[in-house]
């Protein structure tokens, strides 16, 4: 069985076990490579059981804050530019 | 709130046209998720945050300028989201070479209290063993286990072929188990 052949199995793996299958039952159903699959299906459980850091208050005003900014004054401009021919050369407003 | 993919391209046609009220609707859609990604990039909460401001600066710098696929707008407006968010964490390990390995630094409020010690614990050797999987890695095992993302979505988020995301998935998860110390079974009574 090659790399992708193995790749494929494991993500079949996972999606019967998303699907609420029991890990035994499809352990089972790949006996062959069970002994190979069943490290790799644990660790994905590990992976639902780890939690990120969330998104501080701060941090998600300080992240809005720049563009918020930035969007006012594009806007800003665009209508103080709004009447004006547009020059040839010049990047449009 | 969930957006559809009609919704989107249109809030992405009135953000263009300067419409803030629709630029805050994108921001809300996207930005837990972005910051997610942009986490699993770096392995620091402080600077996933200031990349994120970053972000969305650049989104409104380039916005105009996008055009969207007919039928496909949120598929291809995620994956212009997630490519800048990569770009960014490329730039930000190349400023930092040289440096303490981004990698390396936990936030100080991460931590937990001490009445959760156990718990805390763990959840350390966990991300400090996700940590040390290479960034490409990271990605993949975030969006598909946090995001919930099909293969399908996480290749078009990433630029791989569904194929390249399904051997990513399990050379991610390979490495996980080994620093995790998940011993391979001696064959399944």
């Amino acid at each position: 069985m090659n790399e992708q052949q193995r790749s494929d199995l494991l993500d079949t793996c996972l999606r019967r076990l998303r699907a609420g299958e029991e890990l035994g039952l499809v352990a089972e159903s790949v006996s062959r490579e069970a002994a190979d699959l069943l490290p790799l299906l644990e660790a994905a459980a590990s992976m639902g059981q780890m939690s990120v850091p969330p998104l501080s208050a701060d941090g998600r005003a300080r992240a809005r804050a720049a563009p918020a900014q930035l969007l006012s004054y594009v806007l800003q401009h665009r209508q103080a530019c709004a009447g004006l021919p547009a020059l040839p050369c010049a990047p449009r407003c | 709130m969930s957006v559809s993919q009609n919704d989107l391209a249109l809030l992405v046609k009135r953000a263009q046209a300067g419409d803030r009220s629709a630029f805050d609707a994108i921001y809300d859609r996207f930005t837990d998720a972005l910051y997610r990604f942009l986490y699993s990039r770096c392995g620091d909460a402080a600077l996933a945050e200031e990349l994120l401001g970053d972000l969305w600066v650049r989104v409104v710098e380039h916005l105009p300028q996008l055009r969207l696929p007919e039928g496909n707008a949120e598929a291809a407006f995620a994956a212009w989201l997630y490519r800048i968010a990569r770009n960014l964490t490329v730039d930000a390990f190349r400023r930092r070479r040289g440096d303490v390995p981004l990698l390396e630094t936990i936030s100080s409020r991460e931590r937990a209290p001490d009445d959760i010690v156990i718990a805390d614990d763990e959840q350390r050797e966990l991300r400090a063993a996700f940590a040390q999987l290479t960034s490409e890695q990271r990605e993949v095992l975030l969006l598909r286990f946090f995001e919930d993302r099909s293969n399908a979505e996480v290749a078009a988020l990433t630029g791989r072929s569904e194929g390249a995301v399904k051997v990513m998935q399990h050379r991610a998860l390979g490495s996980l188990a080994r620093l995790l110390g998940i011993e391979r079974k001696r064959g399944v009574s």
